[in-house]
């Protein structure tokens, strides 16, 4: 089998803690008539509250998942239930033999994404033969449209900054609400996302002007540089217009890049998923999956959205890497991607001995890709040979990973996950995946020679 | 502003009441950074503004280093021989820890008797969960290994985990004894208790003055924990204290040491009114009732309350001396009791003492002939060997058709502790959903779902969810809710725990 999953792997795919909590409720035999596993999938049935039992199966290529049961959440408790059964009882999977509904549901697959190829390829070619004036057109309205968000945004900027930071706290949260709203009408979600994040700050105790100044001062670069947009080089335009949130589309994205735009650029590796997280915008979920590759030492973004109960993608698995191609978005820096092309199955990571061995030599790069993109808000660091630190005394940060020399670096976390971190380590040097923020690490993912875990 | 450009600090005033109220002052300090905001268009103050704290706020960031911190090195954990449990015991675990703590003694002891360990991903969360349960501090040391004492040697709080036999630890961090609040003083004392008695004992007294008499109710007891004939004199002082509450601690701690002065006071005293006579083959227990007139003050020191009459200062006495004092076998005594005109008090009073010091003998000897007196029998069944319970709950098994018998039984079942075989555990479940089934439920039962869960045969799990699924009157509703879904999930959890230590297969998860 190419990829042995842990059970920490699965419970990362669960869509939310009680989806995580169901699965592990089924994740026994007792309620499985049926299990059975080939090269690339595994299946079982689970007894449910109907006369049938549920029929599940994981395409684990990806993975993919597929099950008879109508619940909206994805994956299915069933599903996620099935799955941890296979990462801690592999051999309870005796069954060899397909059944037909298992075999049914792996060629319409294989066929969808035939068909989903041939369907690019139409749609390609209609992107072709779309109207050169008319698209020149409606691009044409949105920019006057973000254009005059902007001059907007400007002038409360500008306001907010005669009448004085010090009335901010008692603002009503609509201040802040109207303000990104009026973005998100004027087609500058990127913008309008920004806004929202300063609101929090005024009522975020000590330091709070110094920390909403700079953020004021952030975000009027960031218009300043938009409205200057021509004196740019492309890439820096590409940045500029997706920071402030023009939509980008990936099948346009994939035609460019089979068109050979140097903008667009496409990479062949072998793929490292260091980690995810989810955070929560209104009722938005984002998703940020950090990869890395092993040949071009290239670090990525890929995001996934999810509106209400909408699942999030689950095929990037952290812990886990692929061969395959990637797309990334124009831009600079750490950019954005997507996945063109997967080849073969996913398998597990091995301890990629990549990132830093001392604080200062991850503080200089970020400082450096933040020179490339310096609207850059999360930065992925691996750091190695680090030790973790509890510490009583520092007035903010109680959580530290230092290294031989001395030298720390704060981490944002709880005390339970400290705790972890330091259990994992046992005094000995550990291996952390994180997000820097400029300020403190967030770590997400934690390696020694043995294992993977997602922290969380 | 004189100050150096490069700290946003500076311009924090100016933002604060805005530029409408105060011109922005642009500072020199002849930098880089400085000769870029100089630059600014500053009769557009605004935007000036915003332009130079966006510059500075970058200047910032980039220039953001690492901190000095110097943490001095961690110890070395020292390796662990034992293997991490399996994945699949390490899945129950972490479903434990998150909703079903009261579970955790069972898995750990598995997990121990196995010879494997708790995986360190799981140490932190089972190390604060511990804390609080002094009845899991033995196991939780033992379960995690060296890696997991070597964490509990980090954290103050989690000092009750850092050795497994009690060895004296280095680190004795004293802050919480010193200023801590007195849950978690009392509960520091009895950790150390456990590993430095006297030490302990002597930091109590050393305090004893100072401390309000509702603490030291509480700290007081914490010398349960290794108490030895070393406490007695401290014991001894305690019972003139003027807090209530800590005058009957130190009774109930002394009637623990055989030796104490209190115990050959109450030997002394039982003397003078039960004697033993052997009349031939026969044992004879003559018993003369205590009278009372007789220094009330002395006695009341040692917890005896005259004021229940006599019969309930004999039972209170008797229950007091220590049971090696008869020298005759308990069989023999029990004997002798049943035919004294004493026989109820005789037989609670031994029950009492049964318990405290925890005597198989004479628990086997008493619970037959305590028919009808509740109490004592769940003080003697909890004495009883896991065999000696199983066959002492098939004998007095009732019909069915006695409704409250059937619910004591229950209850006693349900008090039995692990070990109970399969076959038993089927009738218990059958007798449980007899009960439920009824029309009229007693309400009693709905205390036992969670204890009865944990006493039955891991593997009755299946068996009981088929039962239940059978029988609409308690598949739903109520009784749903409030016994059987917590009963089936304890079960279930129950069964899973106990199969991933069974099952061939050992997918390890490090």
């Amino acid at each position: 089998m190419a990829l042995n999953w842990t059970s920490e792997q699965v419970l990362a795919l669960a869509p939310d803690a009680g989806g995580a909590k169901r699965g592990k409720a089924l994740a026994t035999v007792s309620k499985r008539p049926l299990l059975g596993q080939c090269e690339q999938a595994v299946w079982g049935e689970c007894k449910g509250s109907g006369k049938n039992p549920y029929r599940t199966i994981i395409d684990l290529s990806e993975p993919a998942f597929r099950c008879s049961c109508p619940s909206r959440k994805f994956p299915c408790k069933h599903a996620l239930g099935l799955f941890l059964l296979l990462a801690e009882q592999a051999d309870l999977f005796s069954d060899r033999t397909i059944p037909d509904w298992g075999a049914e549901w792996l060629a319409k697959r294989a066929q969808t994404s035939e068909q989903k190829e041939a369907k690019q390829a139409i749609k390609a070619q209609k992107r072709q033969n779309i109207d050169p004036t008319a698209q020149a057109k409606r691009v044409e309205k949105r920019a006057a449209k973000v254009d005059a968000g902007l001059v907007d945004l400007s002038l409360w900027l500008e306001d907010i900054v005669r009448q004085g930071l010090a009335n901010l706290p008692s603002q009503p949260y609509s201040f802040w609400d109207q303000a990104a709203a009026r973005l998100v009408d004027a087609q500058a979600p990127g913008l309008a996302r920004r806004v929202k994040a300063l609101s929090g700050i005024p009522n975020s105790g000590q330091g709070w002007p110094e920390r909403l100044l700079q953020g004021l001062g952030q975000l009027h670069l960031l218009v300043q540089g938009y409205q200057r947009i021509a004196d740019f080089e492309p890439q820096m335009q590409a940045e500029l217009r997706s920071q402030v949130g023009w939509p980008q589309n990936q099948d346009d994205l994939k035609a460019r890049a089979a068109q050979g735009d140097p903008l667009v650029t496409s990479l062949a590796d072998l793929w490292y998923v260091l980690g995810k997280t989810v955070t929560e915008e209104d009722k938005l979920k984002v998703q940020r999956t950090w990869l890395w590759g092993y040949q071009t030492q290239q670090a990525t973004l890929m995001l996934s959205f999810a509106h209400g109960h909408q699942p999030l993608d689950v095929s990037l698995v952290p812990g886990s890497c692929f061969s395959g191609q990637l797309i990334f978005y124009p831009g600079t820096g750490v950019r954005r991607s997507l996945v063109n092309a997967r080849e073969g199955t996913a398998s597990i990571l091995p301890d990629p001995a990549l990132g830093f061995e001392r604080a200062e030599g991850a503080t200089a790069r970020y400082a450096q890709a933040l020179s490339e993109n310096p609207w850059l808000l999360q930065f992925p660091l691996v750091l190695r040979q680090m030790w973790p630190h509890y510490s009583s005394d520092h007035p903010i940060y109680t959580w530290w990973l230092q290294d031989e020399a001395g030298e720390g670096l704060p981490l944002s976390c709880s005390l339970d996950q400290g705790w972890k971190l330091m259990a994992l380590s046992g005094g000995h040097p550990i291996t952390v995946f994180g997000e820097w923020d400029g300020q403190t690490l967030r770590p997400l993912s934690f390696w020694d020679s043995a294992q993977f875990l997602t922290l969380g | 502003m004189s100050e150096a450009v490069s700290e946003l600090k500076q311009w924090v005033g100016t933002a604060l009441v805005g530029t409408g109220q105060q011109s922005p002052q642009v500072p020199e300090d002849g930098s880089a950074l400085s000769a870029v905001v100089q630059q600014l268009d500053w009769t557009q103050p605004e935007q000036a503004f915003l332009s130079a704290a966006g510059a500075i706020a970058l200047h910032q960031q980039i220039g953001q280093r690492s901190h000095r911190t110097n943490f001095s090195p961690l110890p070395i954990c020292e390796p662990d021989t034992a293997p991490v449990c399996s994945a699949q015991t390490a899945g129950v675990l972490s479903t434990l820890l998150n909703e079903q703590p009261g579970l955790l003694a069972e898995l750990l002891t598995l997990i121990v008797d196995a010879g494997q360990r708790v995986p360190p991903q799981w140490l932190s969360k089972l190390l604060i969960i511990g804390r609080r349960r002094t009845d899991l501090h033995a196991c939780v040391s033992k379960a995690i290994g060296n890696r997991g004492r070597w964490l509990a040697a980090q954290n103050p709080f989690w000092q009750y985990a850092q050795s497994i036999d009690g060895a004296a630890s280095e680190r004795q961090d004293k802050e919480i004894w010193k200023s801590g609040i007195v849950s978690d003083r009392t509960s520091f004392l009895q950790q150390w208790r456990a590993i430095d008695p006297a030490a302990a004992r002597e930091a109590l007294i050393a305090v004893w003055e100072t401390e309000p008499v509702k603490h030291r109710t509480g700290l007081i007891g914490a010398l349960a924990v290794e108490l030895s004939m070393a406490d007695e004199p401290f014991l001894e002082a305690a019972l003139s204290d003027r807090g209530k509450g800590v005058r009957e601690q130190a009774v109930n701690l002394l009637t623990r040491l055989p030796d104490s002065r209190l115990c050959q006071r109450m030997i002394q005293r039982v003397q003078t009114f039960v004697q033993l006579q052997e009349t031939g083959q026969r044992l004879k227990l003559e018993i003369m009732l205590p009278m009372l007139e007789h220094d009330p003050l002395a006695w009341k020191r040692d917890g005896i309350e005259p004021e229940g009459g006599k019969a309930w200062c004999l039972e209170q006495v008797v229950s007091s001396v220590p049971l090696k004092h008869w020298q005759i076998g308990p069989v023999d005594m029990v004997r002798a009791a049943v035919r004294s005109e004493h026989e109820e008090t005789l037989l609670r009073s031994w029950s009492a003492a049964t318990e405290r010091e925890n005597n198989v003998d004479w628990a086997n000897a008493l619970i037959d002939e305590c028919t009808g007196d509740e109490t004592a029998i769940s003080n003697l069944f909890k004495v009883l060997s896991a065999e000696r319970k199983e066959a002492f709950l098939k004998a007095q098994q009732p019909d069915s058709s006695d409704g409250a018998a059937s619910v004591y039984w229950l209850h006693l079942a349900a008090q039995s502790g692990q070990g109970l075989s399969l076959e038993l555990s089927r009738v218990i479940l059958e007798k449980t959903l007899f009960f439920l089934k009824k029309d009229q439920v007693y309400d009693t039962l709905f205390s036992m779902s969670e204890n009865l869960a944990m006493v039955l045969h891991p593997q009755i799990a299946p068996e009981a969810a088929k039962a239940i699924e059978d029988s609409s009157k308690i598949n739903q509703g109520y009784i749903w809710q409030s016994f059987i879904k917590p009963f089936s999930r304890i079960l279930i959890l129950r069964q899973a725990m106990h199969q991933s230590f069974t099952d061939s297969t050992f997918t390890n998860s490090s």
